[in-house]
């Protein structure tokens, strides 16, 4: 677990020094330390983005958000009373993840010749 | 646990062959207590209801969970008590497969079986205890609330872990092990739920002993128990306990927040409320991977068990309807939703309740 489980009261010296990541990204999968599979996110459905993995969630400072469990699930409705995770509020406010902003036609075009 | 006051003949005559067994006249204690249970099977009215064998029924379970005093612990696989045990809890099962109303099967895919259950519980309309102590519970009421909680959440999240063995490897098994690793508090006792239930129940001046209660809790609660028991504890039953889980965390979070707002209206401290955060947060990543990774995981593995699953989970949702009735119903006439009020309400509870909220800093 890459995350101390601390409150915004401990301040730089909690954070992991910068070596590590570094160290992580040459290392064979066969040494790396138990638990730092990759951060993979689930999109699910008109709800929240559920995380698994090694990530950590920081504040623009670099200061951990306390972090209670393994996977989490951030929210992406905006109703959430305990951001950034979800509280299941997505439910109530009918949040529909099918709907997408209409993309212009210009766009869509330059889009599809690039996908060709 | 502590041995429950009987509440019928079915249950006095088996709490008594459980303490004596081994005894003389045991062979025959067996046959009559067969014999009663035939009887009280045919003449229940409602069995969900039924105070003497729900009661009777959650004892023989509770000899697979942490035993009764003074009961053997070999009692558990005693084969005339196992047959007792299945004659009521197929009548138990009787009844729930008859009047729990499913939705039409989806198909056997992750996202679709996902999709029924949130529909599912998104529809349920039952009566909604959760506003009730957030907005108008007394202490008193929350109190019996914690109660009536107390029956599963003391050892909350133990039925469905019998689930465990029981799923093939794969999607499912996965998705429950990361669910219950959490419920447990990942490591840390701190952190298991039922220890932090116990912890809200003493802020209260309830006892967090399990089982302490048991005389007060009205038959439909243990039935509600009885329930996850049947189908933690019969192989066969595998798609309905995983669907039963996922149902249940569907239904969670939201509530938990209409409760910590009723504890924190009357003044008790965040150790007090905290079990309630706990869910809102937990069970807001839980129903998302019990709906498609282990209800979902589980009919995309084993398509047969697909009606199982959603059986499940409509049984919790049906289940909680009646109980949220019946609870209503009593607090609404201004009645105790116990079996009988609690004997000492007004003396060393509030005492304790007193101290309690001092101790949080809170006003109330």
């Amino acid at each position: 677990m890459s995350v101390p489980a601390a409150g915004p009261a401990e301040h730089d010296d909690a954070m992991p020094e910068p070596g590590d990541v570094q160290a992580d990204a040459d290392t064979p999968a066969w040494e790396k330390r138990e638990g730092s599979a990759p951060a993979s996110i689930v999109a699910c459905p008109n709800g929240p983005l559920l995380i698994r993995g090694d990530f950590e969630i920081v504040t623009p400072d670099g200061i951990p958000v306390p972090r209670d469990r393994e996977t989490v699930a951030l929210c992406r409705c905006g109703g959430s009373a305990i951001k950034p995770y979800c509280d299941g509020t997505h439910k109530l406010m009918k949040f529909d993840t099918t709907r997408r902003r209409p993309v212009p036609e210009p766009a869509r075009r330059a889009a599809e010749e690039a996908a060709g | 646990m502590k041995i429950p006051a009987p509440r019928g003949r079915v249950s006095a005559t088996l709490i008594d062959l459980l303490q004596n067994r081994g005894g003389t006249g045991h062979a025959n204690a067996y046959g009559s207590l067969n014999l009663l249970v035939d009887e009280a099977l045919a003449a229940t009215a409602d069995l969900l209801r039924d105070e003497d064998l729900q009661l009777a029924l959650f004892c023989l379970y509770e000899l697979h969970y942490s035993g009764l005093d003074g009961v053997e612990d070999a009692a558990e696989w005693d084969p005339e008590l196992i047959r007792v045990r299945a004659r009521l809890e197929a009548a138990l099962e009787d009844v729930l497969r008859r009047t729990v109303p499913v939705p039409e099967l989806p198909s056997p895919e992750s996202e679709a079986v996902a999709k029924t259950l949130f529909d599912l519980a998104a529809n349920d309309d039952g009566p909604s205890v959760s506003r009730f102590v957030a907005s108008k519970a007394s202490v008193e009421q929350l109190r019996e609330f914690l109660i009536l909680r107390s029956v599963y959440q003391l050892k909350e999240a133990d039925p469905h872990s019998w689930a465990i063995p029981r799923l093939p490897v794969g999607r499912a098994k996965a998705a429950l092990i990361e669910i219950q690793a959490d419920e447990y508090g990942g490591g840390r006792v701190e952190r298991m739920h039922s220890k932090l239930f116990g912890t809200t129940m003493e802020g209260l001046g309830l006892d967090s002993s399990y089982g302490y209660y048991i005389d007060q809790v009205p038959a439909l609660t243990l039935a509600s128990s009885n329930a996850m028991s049947l189908f933690g504890l019969n192989r066969r039953l595998r798609g309905a306990i995983s669907g039963h889980l996922a149902a249940f965390e569907m239904t969670s979070s939201i509530p938990n927040a209409f409760y910590a707002r009723g504890f924190r209206r009357h003044g008790f401290s965040d150790d007090v409320t905290y079990y309630f955060d706990e869910h809102v947060e937990a069970d807001a990543v839980h129903e998302q991977i019990a709906a498609r990774d282990l209800a979902g995981g589980l009919a995309e593995a084993e398509p047969d068990l697909l009606a199982d699953v959603i059986f499940g989970a409509a049984t919790v949702l049906a289940i909680d309807a009646l109980l949220g009735e019946d609870q209503l119903k009593a607090w609404q006439a201004g009645e105790s939703a116990l079996l009988a009020p609690l004997p000492n309400c007004d003396g060393t509870a509030d005492a304790a309740l007193a101290t309690s909220a001092a101790a949080g800093g809170a006003t109330a």
